[in-house]
């Protein structure tokens, strides 16, 4: 669950470059494997998304202008994407209505040709990053999502009033229970999520209700 | 008044030299403009300040009525005292005219008061009555002219004069319908003299329209600005009048005084300066001149002391005389104006065309730099990741020298491509300066597959060449003429990109029947999607493009390229695949 990744080593990660230059291209996919990075190279858009199951974490490299669909398209479709791949993007234009509109559309960074190596670096570890941290956070809400799988019915109930800032005494006049069985409740659940504290099941509430694809969403307090 | 108008009016108030246009070279022409379009239609200052003070308007138009009609009170008829042009009626006319409805009854009171006054008739008789139903005739002439045509407020037409002429005879008739019989009624007249009368009467008032109307309508209302024909010949106005009333006197003086035959004989010689002023001075000119050629003739048959009867003969010329000379004045002013019009149009259409010009300059040149820059780019761009990528094979302790070979082997391909671009971008500017050389048609094509090799292979495209055997070796410009080849070929395959395969290009090569000289048509044709409807008028022009990122440019220099080499690029939309033919020329003795 850390987030924290300034320092995290992103050597060994995936590379995907698009490039219809064969020169630039082969040249780029050099220097990244000597970096110590994986590459896999495509020589179009279509290419690239034709392409099987993706290495992650990864992030794309790729040219603005390309044979059939763009640079720019191809950003487009790839955050529309839930599982968004990060994307640095390279242009021999240098023009800036371009460039903002790739950063715009998400761009980790937008890179001039001719390349300088140490930009390249910076944004390729960037990208590479941040998609370590949401790699770690879609394992990390898997988890919670297969712990709460587990809750009754009544504890997923308890679960929320709990999280919802209510105390124990309201949450047994509620359901009509002792307060004594609420504290069980509230100790069994605590126990199959894996919470040593109530601030653990808030932050727990805080990453459900954070995330686009959760398979039961908590219920709403009214 | 004409030579200061026309030495001033480029500084006239509301002209402004717009600091992105040309400044107006031909002073006439810019003149004219703003009379047509700047200057509002507004009667003279001394008119707008009587029109608010009606009692004094009704004192002066009363006073002026009074003048005119003593004043043309000659060669009256009978004892009815009909005189052969009554103009005050064109006054009263041109007051409602000018000055709308609410002066009627100035007008009433001027006509009626005249008739107590000039004439002497009995108050309270039929001629009384005749009077006030005059007057009201004339307010409902006026109230016709300004209603129905333009006269006092824009431009007249051809429609606008017959309107007035209309006016002028219907009011004619409705006054001599009312006089005669009020007259008969009286006992000033014989029953049997009626008729003689009434055409008496007609005529008199036909004429005092005609001739007096339209000047005073232009002047009041202050419409005469719009009818003074090119603005260049204002400063000659008054010199052409002078001339005018010269001939007339002349030409009268020579018809009356010498009489070499009798005066009716010679008196169509009074058409002769009228026409060619009323040419030179449209409406306005003619308006005057009529006038001026009346007053001539009334003074002659006065000095000449004629009978009043030959007096209403001679009014039938001068009918003929004004109406001759307005139309042609209208018809003039129309063709001026149509002329203005045209030639403003016409600039404005040229300036358009040229600013539309540099605007593609412009475009293309930017364009042309940035596809440059492009272009260059890629090369260097992988030079600089290749070097980066040797340094760091070699700072490893075990070095990987076949690595460290293939990485150099990519930097001077890199590098030798981006010379040739550089090479090839300088041939095309460098203009004049084509190297012509001895080429075989396959190596020019097999050349232009080579460079795109690459391409074509990862795309799976097939080519198929076909070239008619027996072809004489071209003499031009193998780079050039692989720039436009090389392109044309790219544009297929990105057309390609867009379809599933398979993937067809065809390059043909065939001598071309032309009538004048001998050319190879190279024909390259892809079962690509095809060329937009809407983008095939403008295929050859900088910036039309239909790839989402393309520059736009390829098409139009390959065009310009093929043009330079003597030859031309052209698209095919006749045909069912998209198809395009480079025309090159195969001159044996082209020397260059």
């Amino acid at each position: 669950m850390n987030t924290e990744t300034n320092d995290l080593n992103v050597t060994g990660s995936w590379v995907y470059v698009v490039e219809d230059d064969a020169s630039v291209r082969d040249s780029l996919s050099l220097l990244l494997q000597l970096r110590g990075f994986s590459t896999a190279v495509y020589d179009s858009a279509e290419a690239f998304l034709g392409a099987d199951a993706f290495e992650r974490p990864a992030c794309v490299l790729a040219d603005v202008r390309l044979p059939g669909m763009s640079g720019l398209e191809l950003q487009r479709k790839l955050s529309d994407h839930h599982a968004a791949l990060p994307f640095v993007v390279m242009t021999a234009h240098g023009d800036v209505a371009t460039a903002r509109m790739a950063l715009r559309d998400g761009a980790v960074d937008f890179l001039e040709k001719p390349i300088d190596e140490q930009d390249l670096m910076d944004a390729i570890t960037v990208a590479l990053r941040s998609d370590h941290a949401q790699v770690e956070r879609a394992r990390s809400r898997e988890g919670v999502l297969a712990r709460m799988q587990r809750l009754t019915e009544r504890e997923l109930e308890v679960f929320e009033r709990v999280t919802g800032g209510f105390h124990n005494r309201e949450i047994a006049e509620e359901f009509g229970i002792s307060q004594r069985t609420v504290e069980v409740h509230r100790a069994r659940l605590m126990e199959k999520l894996q919470a040593r504290r109530v601030a653990d099941l808030f932050r727990i509430r805080f990453e459900l209700d954070g995330a686009s694809a959760v398979a039961s969403p908590p219920k709403t307090l009214s | 008044m004409s030579e200061l108008g026309a030495a001033r009016n480029p500084e006239a108030p509301g002209w402004q030299p717009s600091p992105l246009r040309r400044p107006p070279e031909p002073v006439a022409e810019s003149a004219g403009l703003l009379h047509a379009a700047g200057r509002s239609v507004e009667p003279p200052e001394l008119l707008q300040w009587l029109f608010e003070r009606p009692w004094m308007l009704a004192v002066v138009f009363c006073a002026a009525y009074l003048a005119i009609d003593a004043g043309t009170d000659v060669f009256a008829i009978g004892p009815a005292r009909s005189t052969p042009w009554n103009p005050q009626a064109a006054l009263a006319l041109t007051l409602v005219a000018v000055g709308g409805l609410r002066f009627a009854p100035i007008v009433v009171i001027a006509v009626v008061l005249a008739e107590l006054l000039v004439r002497q008739a009995p108050a309270g008789g039929a001629s009384m009555f005749a009077a006030l139903a005059a007057g009201l005739i004339y307010v409902a002439a006026g109230y016709l002219v300004r209603r129905l045509t333009r006269w006092t407020r824009a431009e007249v037409s051809p429609r606008d004069l017959s309107a007035l002429v209309l006016i002028a005879f219907g009011t004619s008739l409705a006054v001599a319908l009312l006089v005669g019989p009020a007259q008969a009624l009286a006992g000033l007249i014989a029953l049997s003299s009626l008729h003689l009368v009434s055409l008496q009467v007609v005529v008199g008032e036909a004429l005092g329209l005609i001739v007096a109307a339209p000047p005073l309508l232009l002047l009041a209302s202050g419409a005469w600005r719009l009818e003074l024909v090119g603005a260049e010949r204002r400063g000659q106005f008054g010199r052409d009048l002078m001339f005018l009333a010269l001939a007339l006197a002349v030409l009268l003086t020579l018809i009356f005084e010498l009489r070499p035959f009798d005066e009716f004989r010679l008196s169509y010689l009074t058409f002769v300066p009228m026409v060619p002023f009323a040419m030179r001075h449209g409406l306005f000119g003619a308006a005057i001149a009529v006038p001026t050629a009346q007053l001539g003739l009334m003074v002659a048959l006065m000095v000449t002391e004629s009978r009043a009867a030959t007096a209403f003969e001679y009014q039938m010329l001068v009918l003929a005389l004004a109406l001759t000379s307005m139309y042609i004045g209208v018809l003039s002013s129309e063709r001026e104006r149509a002329a203005r019009r045209l030639a403003t149009h016409e600039r404005e259409l040229r300036e358009q065309r040229d600013a539309l010009a540099e605007t593609q300059r412009t475009a293309a040149t930017a364009e042309l730099s940035a596809a440059l820059a492009h272009d260059l780019n890629q090369p260097l761009s992988a030079i600089g990741t290749y070097a980066r990528a040797a340094r760091l094979v070699a700072e490893r302790g075990e070095i990987d020298r076949d690595k460290l070979f293939h990485i150099l082997d990519q930097i001077a391909a890199a590098s030798s491509r981006a010379g040739q671009y550089v090479r090839r971008m300088r041939d095309f500017f460098r203009t004049g300066s084509m190297q012509s050389e001895r080429v075989a048609v396959e190596d020019l094509i097999g050349r232009a597959g080579a460079h795109l090799r690459d391409r074509i292979d990862r795309a799976g495209i097939r080519v198929e060449t076909s070239i008619e055997p027996g072809l004489p070796p071209l003499r031009i410009d193998a780079v050039q003429a692989g720039a436009a080849l090389d392109n044309l070929l790219g544009n297929a395959i990105d057309a390609l990109a867009a379809v599933p395969p398979p993937r067809r290009i065809v390059v043909l090569a065939r001598r071309q029947a032309d009538d004048r000289r001998p050319l190879l048509r190279i024909t390259v044709q892809d079962t690509g999607p095809g060329v937009p409807e809407e983008l095939r008028s403008q295929l050859f022009k900088p910036l039309a493009t239909s790839k989402p990122h393309g520059m736009g440019l390829g098409l139009a220099l390959s065009r310009s390229i093929a043009e330079r080499l003597g030859g031309g690029l052209s698209f095919d939309a006749a045909s069912s695949v998209t198809t395009f033919h480079l025309d090159l020329p195969i001159d044996e003795h082209r020397n260059e």
